[in-house]
């Protein structure tokens, strides 16, 4: 069933083309785009429902030889942890398509770029070849330099050039420790380089390399300087995958690649990478506090949430890793979502700016709604998906650093407080900005739905998600044993 | 002897030699069909080097002065691939300058010429003769629209550096016969030891490494480049450097194997001086024909590291470079030329919104841009992939490192190029003049090459390490 | 040996005046004192041909020429004007200039010779002429066309336009 992966993969490859192709007629290209999303989801799914859950270890592989004369294979396959990101970046996928239904301006070249995006990002998480996995995920980086450029906001040059220059400085380092580790390895199936043992001076070289790669994508501060620059200039479908996907590549990699080939020097390192974590947490907080842009807030927000992620990966108990990687699932999600109704509301309001809105709930209720379901669900309500995920998170740690893991909690208060309070502020009290609201269309509440949908199902009911992602992740785990 | 073998360089010399003389009888509407006769001679040629390649045929003439190996032959493909990529777009491109003359095609195939027999050349005096010809060609070239004051100072520059380079050469040349009292390769360095045979060796190399404008012999290349009419650019970029990294790869692995000099070494530290300084002079650039120049100051550090590195698998990555290396960066100069007028035109502000008003030549020119900048989807990040792994292989990791980062830098003005081409925004302007088919024939050639090695490189990168035979 | 020593040191020193002497005339006189002695250098080495080939095209042909476009630009009077020196070239010039001469005298102080004999009748017309017409046909035929691209070359570029 290798096929199914190949398939979701390379479909969106075959349409970019043919939407680039239908550029003449603007209305034309997002057919295309709605098909192979639509596609790679179903292929998903069917993989999804192939794959038999409560076993670890590589499904639905399959190997194609691609440059023998570098022993490179096209060798794709998931197990518990990437199974659930490939699902969650199929479904963006396709709802970014529907968020961007109503792009016009040189749409063919608009879903040219999307679809290639797709393309990366459903790649990164099924590679199995780590030549191929840095394939995609600079693939990915084309794309979203064109996306922000073409369609972005009006420091659009600054943004597209900050991301390229320091998304594309961690993964050509990522690429050149690929080398090394094909040097030293023999070969770049990750699989076999999972079993293999290497000298120590090229062990830590190795492993610095990789986690400044993660370190620029998930972001790690003080490399995060680009995020916020690349959300806020980016257009809403654009935010939308950097924030739901692009940022989980980083910690995918850290805890499929550093981990999986390191697992020694990945458990001497978790103590600063628990410092780490917490720094993200509370700087991305307090920054995000301080926000006056609806995007702005999300972005620093983000780089808060994933701090979480890095801090069930640092802990390295089951619990602590099965929740780090349903955080980056419902992350990705819940990111989406808030981007999408910041958009949304920019486009209503003729505004971004928190301090010039107000009243959103009497004027455009449903998408009022959802924005603060969306809200909710960040700050940790149980219930919905993110607290299903930090629950977890915050348990496992807690065994191996407690008072990491109360400053960290200190962060959900903050996440509380500045959610809450910029909500209270747009949502209700008199409305503020001078531009009358047109009604939003049905086509237009629809992936903001799909995305609420999609967060009260994850968080009602996570353990179909665990049972998936459990036995990948204690493979993995080292502090604390069981959950 | 087997004369047989030498079909492709006798067609290419009897298609030089009739272009000239039809010119002279040709009225000046029908100059056009030179430009055609001299694409089918070096199509034949093409076509008959290409066979011998996959043939893998190994001849050696004249008591060896003439060896047609693969290498020989890989490089011959090389050169007059990229040939007839340039012819193709020279056509239209001298007929908007109105200098559509025979003596253009003919000098072409001459530097052609002297190119092929210089990568087949096991003698020194052979590799000079062979080298004086593509050179002086070249000059000629680089000053054919010398009303043009830049053209001018493009040929000048070229020439006085050039000819510095060959008086080197010669030098070294002179000493290694003096030391050797023999100018057959493989005779010549294990006679050489000492000092003064380091001293041949550092003058040799110099003279070719003004070819490939690697550093500190560069200093003509932005100034020719962006004077000589775009397709010579082209050409004096991709064929003619190809032509003498292969010389010089052939010098050095054969006279003068890697364990018998220190200059491993030198071409490390002539590979970094090249990556640093082309690609950090490239970002001031405006000019986008003059950044080009810098680029490929820069690649030509990149593939020199292959020298460095000197194994097997460092020299079978060179030609991979190389080979994929002449799509792209005849591709964009190509691109450029379609653009320019008599009055410029090849600034950054020029290329502003250029995907809205020509879409084909801007996609094209946005492929060998990303493909130059080592992007997936292209050859060009094939190419880096193994040098920079043979680089690792080779224990020159940190060669490795210094090329990735300056990679990095590269994305800055590469991209700059792409901003202005799909979101710049300008006054609008005569339309670009329509490409011809020959051109858009070449051009599409290019692009399709760079995304399709891009894409499956395993054929030409099995083809480059069977051409490897003489270096076993 | 000692002659070889005083024509290198004469062949210099016309050289070197060649360059400094700012009056054209004079310079291409001074050239021709240097082939001159080049010449002698090439027959005190064994090769005839070469010394005299040197005689006839170079200094006498070539020279000719020369003095011929010389008293045709500018009839030998006017010294030629020199433009003014870029300061920062010197240091520059002297360094490399040094330099150069570093690396030569170190590689010629520390070269171990072994002098190979030349073959018989080296340098002489007749085996010029076989080595031209047997072993190097070849690069003598390419040469051929490297007179042929010199010449389109400079018709190209001295062509008025049309």
């Amino acid at each position: 069933m290798g096929w199914l992966l190949l398939a979701a993969v390379g479909l969106p490859l075959a349409g970019a083309p043919v939407s680039a192709l239908l550029g003449r007629r603007p209305a034309a290209p997002r057919w295309p785009a709605l098909v192979t999303s639509l596609g790679s989801l179903a292929l998903s799914v069917a993989a999804a429902l192939t794959f038999r859950g409560g076993q670890p270890g590589m499904q639905l592989v399959s190997r194609l030889n691609w440059i023998p004369a570098l022993g490179i294979r096209l060798h794709l396959g998931v197990d518990g942890i990437s199974l659930p990101l490939l699902l969650m970046t199929a479904f963006l996928a396709a709802t970014t398509v529907l968020a961007s239904w109503g792009v016009r301006r040189r749409s063919g070249e608009y879903f040219f770029w999307l679809q290639l995006l797709s393309v990366g990002m459903l790649g990164v998480f099924t590679a199995l070849d780590l030549f191929v996995f840095f394939f995609f995920f600079e693939l990915a980086l084309i794309p979203m330099y064109f996306l922000i450029g073409l369609w972005g906001g009006p420091r659009k040059d600054y943004a597209a050039m900050k991301f390229l220059l320091y998304t594309g400085l961690g993964s050509i380092v990522m690429f050149l420790a690929f080398l090394v580790l094909r040097f030293y390895g023999g070969t770049f199936d990750l699989l076999t380089l999972e079993h293999t043992r290497f000298p120590v001076p090229v062990q830590l070289a190795v492993f610095a390399a990789l986690f400044l790669a993660w370190a620029v994508k998930t972001p790690v501060v003080p490399l995060h300087t680009w995020l916020p620059d690349a959300h806020v200039e980016a257009p809403t479908p654009a935010s939308m995958l950097l924030a739901g996907v692009l940022l989980k590549m980083g910690t995918y990699g850290l805890l499929r690649i550093s981990l999986g080939i390191f697992p020694a020097l990945f458990h001497a390192f978790a103590p600063v990478l628990a410092v780490l974590a917490v720094v993200n947490i509370l700087y991305g907080a307090l920054l995000a506090m301080a926000q006056t842009d609806l995007k702005g807030l999300v972005a620093y927000a983000s780089i808060s949430s994933m701090g979480y992620i890095l801090l069930g990966a640092a802990a390295g108990t089951g619990l602590a890793l099965e929740g780090a990687v349903l955080q980056m699932v419902a992350h990705g999600l819940v990111a989406a979502l808030l981007f999408l109704a910041a958009g949304d509301i920019h486009e209503l309001a003729g505004t971004r700016a928190i301090p010039a809105l107000g009243g959103l709930l009497t004027r455009a209720p449903t998408l009022a709604w959802l924005s603060l379901l969306g809200a909710l669900c960040y700050l940790g309500l149980p219930g919905l998906a993110v607290f299903a995920a930090e629950f977890p998170i915050f348990l496992g740690s807690f065994a191996a650093f407690p008072t990491y893991t109360v400053l960290a909690a200190a962060g959900i208060v903050l996440t509380a407080g500045y959610l809450l309070w910029t909500a209270q502020r747009i949502l209700f009290g008199p409305g503020r900005e001078a531009a009358l609201l047109p009604a939003l269309g049905g086509m237009r509440l629809l992936p903001l739905a799909l995305l609420a949908a999609s967060l009260v199902a994850v968080g009602v009911y996570p353990t179909v998600w665990y049972h998936l992602i459990g036995p990948a992740v204690h493979l993995l785990a080292w502090g604390g044993g069981a959950r | 002897m087997n004369l047989a073998a030498l079909l492709p360089a006798e067609i290419l010399a009897g298609t030089a030699l009739a272009v000239l003389l039809a010119d002279l009888f040709l009225p000046h509407r029908d100059k056009a069909y030179l430009g055609l006769l001299s694409a089918a001679g070096l199509a034949a040629a093409l076509g008959g080097t290409a066979r011998q390649l996959a043939a893998g045929l190994h001849a050696s003439l004249w008591g060896g002065i003439f060896l047609l190996d693969p290498f020989a032959l890989f490089f011959q493909t090389i050169v007059l691939g990229a040939a007839l990529l340039v012819l193709g777009v020279s056509l239209p491109y001298l007929e908007r300058w109105g200098r559509d003359d025979g003596e253009f095609y003919a000098l072409l195939l001459m530097a052609v010429l002297g190119a092929m027999m210089m990568v087949a050349s096991r003698n020194f005096l052979e590799i000079y003769v062979a080298m004086e010809l593509l050179s002086v060609s070249s000059y000629a070239l680089a000053g054919f629209l010398r009303p043009d004051p830049r053209s001018g100072e493009a040929a000048l520059k070229y020439y006085l550096q050039g000819v510095l380079a060959s008086a080197a050469l010669l030098y070294g040349i002179s000493l290694l016969y003096g030391l050797s009292g023999s100018l057959d390769l493989s005779v010549v360095g294990a006679r050489s030891a000492g000092s003064l045979g380091v001293v041949a060796l550092v003058l040799v190399a110099g003279g070719f490494a003004l070819k490939i404008a690697a550093v500190p012999f560069h200093m003509w290349a932005p100034d020719t480049y962006q004077g000589a009419p775009a397709p010579v650019a082209a050409f004096l970029s991709t064929a003619s450097k190809a032509a003498a990294f292969a010389v010089l790869a052939r010098v050095l692995l054969t006279a003068f194997p890697a364990a018998q000099g220190p200059w491993q070494e030198l071409f490390a530290v002539v590979a970094a001086a090249s990556m640093a300084l082309g690609n950090l002079a490239a970002l001031g650039q405006r000019n986008v024909r003059r950044m080009l120049a810098y680029s490929s100051i820069a690649q030509g550090g990149y593939v020199l590291i292959a020298l460095a590195v000197a194994t097997p698998t460092a020299v079978a990555a060179s030609l991979f470079y190389l080979a994929v290396y002449v799509f792209m960066n005849v591709g964009a100069f190509s691109v450029l030329s379609f653009l320019a007028g008599p009055t410029g035109g090849e600034e950054l502000a020029d290329l502003d919104g250029l995907a809205e008003r020509r879409p084909a030549l801007a996609l094209a020119l946005a492929v060998f841009l990303i493909s130059l900048a080592g992007m997936p989807l292209t050859a060009g990040l094939m190419g880096k992939l193994y040098l920079f792994y043979a680089a690792v292989q080779g224990g020159y990791a940190w060669l490795a490192l210094w090329g990735v980062v300056f990679t990095v830098v590269s994305y800055f003005y590469y991209f700059r190029v792409l901003r202005h081409l799909f979101w710049g925004t300008a006054p609008p302007r005569p339309a670009a003049p329509a490409a011809s088919v020959p051109a858009g024939l070449a051009l599409g050639a290019a692009t399709l090459a760079t995304v399709l090695f891009g894409v499956f490189p395993q054929p030409l990168l099995q083809l480059a390490l069977h051409s490897l035979g003489m270096l076993r | 040996m000692i002659l070889f020593g005083i024509l290198a040191l004469l062949a210099l020193v016309f050289a070197v005046f060649m360059v400094a002497t700012r009056n054209a005339v004079h310079s291409a006189l001074f050239l021709i004192g240097n082939f001159v002695i080049l010449a002698i250098l090439y027959i005190t080495l064994g090769a005839e041909f070469l010394g005299l080939a040197q005689i006839l095209v170079y200094a006498g042909a070539v020279m000719v020429l020369f003095l011929f476009v010389i008293a045709y630009l500018s009839a030998g009077t006017e010294a030629s004007e020199t433009g003014p020196a870029l300061a920062w070239q010197l240091p520059l010039g002297i360094a490399a200039g040094v330099l150069s001469l570093g690396l030569l005298l170190w590689g010629t102080l520390g070269a171990v010779l072994t002098p190979t004999a030349a073959p018989p009748h080296f340098g002489s017309l007749a085996f010029l002429g076989r080595a031209l017409f047997t072993t190097y046909l070849f690069p003598f035929e390419i040469t051929a066309f490297l007179l042929l691209a010199a010449l389109v070359g400079v018709v190209v570029l001295v062509r008025d336009e049309r």
